[in-house]
């Protein structure tokens, strides 16, 4: 047995060099904010996310082979080029027998280069330093845009051709480029489907519904003419007018290039013969559209998701008509028309959804936190005789993205309160009540952790406002105090995400405040410690 | 403009409303010292103490030092009731605090079914009035518009270099107090007292009048006093013994050494008005004794003047300064 596993062992580095097969590797970018002067998309980065999404399922490129880049410079996003070109010879050099290498970019551009908010890259060092990776596929996906301040409107970048010979079959080799619209039109991004109008055709391909062939898998050619047509015809009827994805390629050999392969790897929706109309459906655990689909009477329609809640909404002149469908590994749900319940348009609770997405992919993010903790002056003779100790409670509401990327505004509301008794003197004491509200507003930073998300520090600053009530006993005996104070302070802590929407967080805060009583002026310093348990709104 | 801006940070930072303080708790004790107390309004003689009283034994203990010392423990008795009353009252917590103004009570009088409450009211930082008020129907839980209150001692009080070195002065209304204590139900008649204290001891002026104590005898006095039992003192005083009545000025020293100046008249002396002067030592006793009817020859001498510590004083004569 000890040999048999030596042997095992000894084999390894033959192994390692022995010839691979094909490879998959993938740059996704998205970038929300175009600099100055652009306006920002809402969908850009989430975008990105999904498609890295959909190639990980089911394009054959796992998340160890992509790199997702949400806003980066310039200069990381040649890096990250750089860092590409580098895998692909490291994996000629492992002797893989075929890498494809795929680039996604969604963001704002000019005719001539990707526009990031730090710079920008342009077209042609973009494809050479792919070019130059030795990949033998290239493919460049483009889902670009100008500003548009008013309509959101992605300008279209200057696309080199368009499809020459949609009959084309090709053995993989070579380049292709796909951008979302034609020269001098606008790509457009959609509240209606929280997504670019181009990504989320291209995406509702991939997972099955541009299966023209009904073969099981979404080729190059079907991914593309179904995202051609699904993106004119939807946008044709919007106020920057039709959008005309764009092609170009220049490839060799024999083949088709397969995208996807709809294999049986996480769940199903199947829009059988018998429907017809253009299906939305809804992840509800995300809280986001994954894809559409168009169903065709006759003509039966696979779509592969993961395994989740959906919501499938069918979009008719009358009403909404849903139908929910909860789908473990490997198991198919069937889309019916005729079990579909009628929602009225004001009810469709995916619109918050979207909503949500919408703030999340502008970066910004809503959390609303139930606070507990404690407050106390530092000063022992304040904290013994004078304002004790109090516990708190309260609620804070968070919002991320006001303030650039890791800005983030907070205002929270707590109330306290207790009762005390204190000795002045051996002579003289007293008993009271005492209550507390606590008011504060300040920006926060909110760095994101690489390799961390689950874990996220902050720090900020604060403007606060203490108004304590006092009541000695016996009831009457004076008039009970009351005092407002305006405490300037800073606060920081960390945030632990132990749920997609939910987490908790500690914090420390420490104010101060010019007090003023009985003709003297003293600096008071008070702190607090809470603990938050925060949801995502 | 930076300052102006700073200004604004600052008037910013500054709170509104009343801050907590524990100032007024603080400032309790104050309001309780402008209250008289019995250090402040007793009148300490030589004598009055239980080693002098053992003294008295001797049987040549001086006359005058005798007299002095029941008329100074009638006073006292008088007055020290009354304190020992409020003393009660204002060593319970504060019921009521304001500003300027403390109310203990009302608490339950000695006298069933009586109330008793005392104000104390800061008119400037030094300058205090107060009022012990009492209520002769009403328990503790009357409220103050249900209950009649009648104000048994009323005074004022300004502090000197601190509280302790003030003066001021206190009425008290006998027909008052027996509506709290049972015991003095037939008393009556006003007491006036103005009371101070400095370096030297204290000094009071007392005036009582038409006063109705145990013998339901309305009587009218006069009690000066200056100084104490560790400066020396001056105590002059009118009083009764029988059908007579005594005009005493009597003075002592640190050292209880004394002298009294005195007139006698009323009873068997009819219309005449009989002067005297006693002396006496450390020990009380008599050194020299003088009784001289004017218009006799039939004076009564113990001892000699030689041995006396203060030369003549006219009773009546104005009172030393403190």
């Amino acid at each position: 047995m000890t040999r048999a596993v030596l042997a095992l062992l000894l084999l390894v580095p033959f192994l390692a060099t022995a010839q691979e097969g094909p490879e998959r590797y993938a740059l996704i970018v998205g970038v929300n904010g175009g600099g100055p002067g652009l306006a920002e998309l809402f969908y850009a980065e989430s975008d990105a996310r999904r498609v890295a999404d959909v190639l990980d399922q089911l394009g054959d490129v796992p998340r160890r082979r992509s790199r997702l880049l949400l806003t980066p410079t310039v200069a990381q996003l040649r890096g990250a080029l750089d860092a590409l070109a580098d895998e692909v010879r490291d994996a000629r050099e492992r002797g893989a027998s075929h890498v494809t290498v795929l680039f996604y970019y969604s963001g704002h551009a000019e005719p001539d280069a990707l526009r990031l908010p730090t710079g920008t890259l342009p077209f042609d060092e973009l494809k050479a330093t792919i070019t130059d990776s030795g990949a033998d596929v290239r493919l460049l996906l483009l889902d670009s845009c100008f500003a548009g301040a008013a309509t959101r409107t992605k300008g279209a970048s200057r696309s080199p051709g368009f499809l020459r010979d949609a009959s084309a079959t090709v053995d993989a080799r070579g380049e292709v480029v796909i951008t979302s619209s034609a020269a001098d039109e606008a790509s457009q991004e959609s509240d209606e489907v929280g997504g670019s109008y181009f990504t989320h055709y291209l995406l509702s391909g991939l997972r099955g519904d541009a299966d023209a062939s009904g073969d099981g898998s979404v080729t190059l050619e079907e991914a593309y003419r179904y995202v051609f047509h699904r993106t004119v015809s939807h946008t044709a009827g919007t106020r920057a007018g039709a959008q005309h994805p764009g092609f170009d390629y220049d490839l060799s050999g024999s083949g088709d290039l397969v995208l996807t392969r709809l294999a049986d790897q996480g769940a199903a929706l199947r829009f059988d013969a018998a429907q017809s109309g253009r299906f939305l459906v809804f992840d509800e655990e995300r809280g986001e559209f994954v894809a559409e689909v168009t169903a065709t009477p006759g003509r039966p329609t696979r779509l592969l998701v993961d395994a989740g809640r959906y919501r499938i909404q069918l979009r008719e002149s009358d009403a909404l008509y849903e139908q929910r469908l909860t789908l473990d590994k490997g198991v198919e749900g069937a889309v019916d028309r005729s079990v579909m319940h009628p929602v009225p348009y004001s009810e469709d609770t995916t619109k918050g959804a979207i909503a949500r997405t919408r703030r999340l992919a502008a970066g910004k993010e809503i959390d609303l936190a139930v606070k507990g903790g404690a407050q106390g002056f530092f000063r022992k003779d304040v904290r013994e005789t004078l304002i004790p100790p109090m516990p708190l409670s309260g609620l804070e509401l968070e919002v991320r993205g006001l303030l650039g990327p890791v800005g983030a505004l907070r205002m929270d509301v707590l109330l306290g309160g207790r009762f005390f008794s204190a000795e002045l003197s051996p002579e003289i004491g007293f008993d009271a009540s005492y209550f507390t509200v606590v008011g504060g507003l300040g920006p926060y930073l909110t760095p994101r952790v690489p390799g961390a998300r689950w874990f996220r520090p902050f720090v900020g600053a604060r403007v606060g406002v203490l108004w304590i009530h006092r009541d000695l006993f016996p009831a009457g005996v004076q008039a009970p105090q009351d005092y407002v104070m305006v405490t300037p302070g800073v606060g920081g802590g960390f945030g632990l995400q132990f749920a997609p929407r939910a987490g908790v967080s500690f914090e420390g805060r420490l104010h101060g405040t010019a007090y003023v009583a009985d003709a003297r002026q003293e600096f008071l310093a008070y702190g607090e410690g809470l603990v938050s348990l925060w949801f995502r709104l | 403009m930076t300052s102006r801006i700073l200004l604004s940070l600052l008037v910013l930072l500054v709170g509104c409303g009343e801050p907590l303080s524990n100032q007024l708790l603080l400032e309790d004790d104050l309001f309780r010292e402008a209250l008289p107390s019995t250090e402040d309004v007793g009148t300490s003689v030589p004598g009055a103490t239980e080693d002098d009283a053992a003294a008295r034994d001797l049987g040549e203990r001086a006359e005058m030092v005798d007299i002095t010392v029941s008329v100074s423990a009638l006073y006292n008795g008088i007055v020290f009731s009354l304190l020992r009353m409020v003393d009660r009252v204002t060593e319970l917590d504060v019921t009521r605090r304001e500003q300027d103004r403390r109310i203990w009570g009302p608490y339950a009088g000695d006298r069933s079914g009586s109330s008793v409450r005392v104000v104390v009211t800061r008119a400037d930082d030094a300058l205090f009035a107060y009022s012990v008020e009492v209520a002769s129907v009403g328990p503790l839980v009357a409220r103050a518009g249900d209950t009649r209150w009648e104000v048994l001692m009323s005074g004022v009080f300004e502090g000197g270099e601190s509280l302790e070195l003030g003066q001021g002065e206190f009425l008290l209304d006998f027909g008052v107090w027996g509506l709290v204590d049972a015991a003095l139900a037939e008393r009556s008649g006003v007491v006036r007292v103005g009371h101070g204290r400095g370096p030297g001891g204290i000094s009071l002026d007392v005036v009582a009048e038409q006063l109705i104590t145990d013998d339901a005898i309305p009587r009218d006095a006069v009690y000066t006093f200056r100084g104490g039992l560790e400066t020396g003192g001056f105590f002059e005083y009118e009083t009764t013994d029988g059908d007579q009545s005594y005009l005493v000025r009597s003075r002592w020293t640190a050292e209880r050494t004394g002298r009294a100046d005195f007139e006698v008249t009323g009873g068997d002396l009819g219309d005449l008005v009989v002067p005297g002067s006693e002396c006496w030592d450390g020990a009380l006793e008599r050194t020299w004794y003088l009784l001289d009817p004017v218009g006799t020859a039939g004076d009564q001498e113990e001892g000699t003047e030689d041995s006396c510590v203060f030369g003549y004083e006219e009773p009546g004569s104005p009172a030393p300064e403190l």
